[in-house]
């Protein structure tokens, strides 16, 4: 049987996400992926402890999930920007140095301040031209709504990351 | 997000140096995690993401570089520039247990 369960957005609230997916997974109920809704979807399975991480690599080279397999690390979900990867409680984090998980923050950071920028200045621009024009109203709310949505979805992220980076930035000991 | 990289500078964190220390031969990503783990006795495990990050820092620094790769895995190697770096922390860190061993001793 398929459960479906909102989450709150791995780049939002990514320690929600991963919670649920651990008890989730503690239920019996399995992670295959999500709908188009963004709802994450799960699917019957035998119970199992496992703790879950995520990695938001935009092009993951073909030696990547080895490198993950071979430290205990097994593959959930595997998709352009998005890894998600479970292992048995108590196996070294997929992140062992601090160092290493802020630089890949940072990473995120940037790549979805640049996708914010050009949502930014697409909604900028739909609404000069809103105001320039006289196009119908149905026009100007379609313009609006198309040049919102990719904003919110880039903005939202973007704030996430930048929270995470906050949490995570601690004095080197290195 | 102003602070510069320790990979820029050339002071490394402990990562960077396992790392450097285990392609003074050739290795491959998960060849590197298990040499790191073995000669540590398991002291030291290096996360895959922290390990893959430590790679593509230390390749965009030039301290270490691809040199081809078996089957899907990328083999890499120091560069004459990695020794060096790899050379330099060595030393930085001896002198640091010189002193903490006279300053340990001398109490």
């Amino acid at each position: 049987m398929t459960t479906r369960r909102m989450g709150h957005g791995l780049a939002i609230r990514p320690e929600k996400d991963l919670d649920l997916f651990r008890t989730m997974a503690h239920r019996g109920q399995r992670l295959t992926g999500f709908d188009a809704l963004g709802r994450w979807r799960f699917e019957d399975a035998a119970p199992e402890d496992a703790d879950f991480a995520y990695t938001v690599e935009p092009a993951p080279p073909a030696d990547y999930y080895e490198m993950f397999t071979a430290a205990g690390w097994e593959t959930v979900l595997a998709r352009p920007g998005m890894q998600i990867f479970k292992a048995a409680p108590g196996t070294v984090p997929i992140y062992s140095d601090p160092s290493s998980a802020r630089d890949a923050l940072r990473k995120s950071a940037v790549r979805f301040a640049g996708y914010t920028l050009a949502a930014l200045l697409a909604f900028l621009l739909a609404g000069l031209l809103i105001r320039s024009t006289d196009f119908p109203v149905p026009v100007d709310v379609v313009l609006l709504i198309i040049t919102i949505v990719p904003l919110v979805y880039t903005a939202l992220p973007l704030a996430g990351v930048l929270r995470q980076l906050r949490t995570a930035r601690r004095p080197d000991t290195a | 997000m102003g602070r510069a990289s320790t990979f820029t500078t050339g002071d490394l964190t402990d990562t960077g140096v396992y790392v450097l220390l285990s392609l003074l031969e050739p290795r491959h990503g998960y060849a590197i995690g298990q040499f790191v783990a073995e000669t540590t006795d398991g002291a030291v495990v290096l996360g895959p993401a922290t390990l893959y990050t430590t790679l593509r820092k230390l390749t965009e620094a030039h301290l270490i570089e691809e040199i081809g790769s078996s089957d899907t895995r990328r083999v890499y190697h120091l560069t004459r520039g990695g020794r060096e770096v790899l050379e330099r922390n060595i030393d930085r860190r001896r002198r640091l247990v010189g002193l903490a061993t006279t300053l340990m001793e001398a109490r």
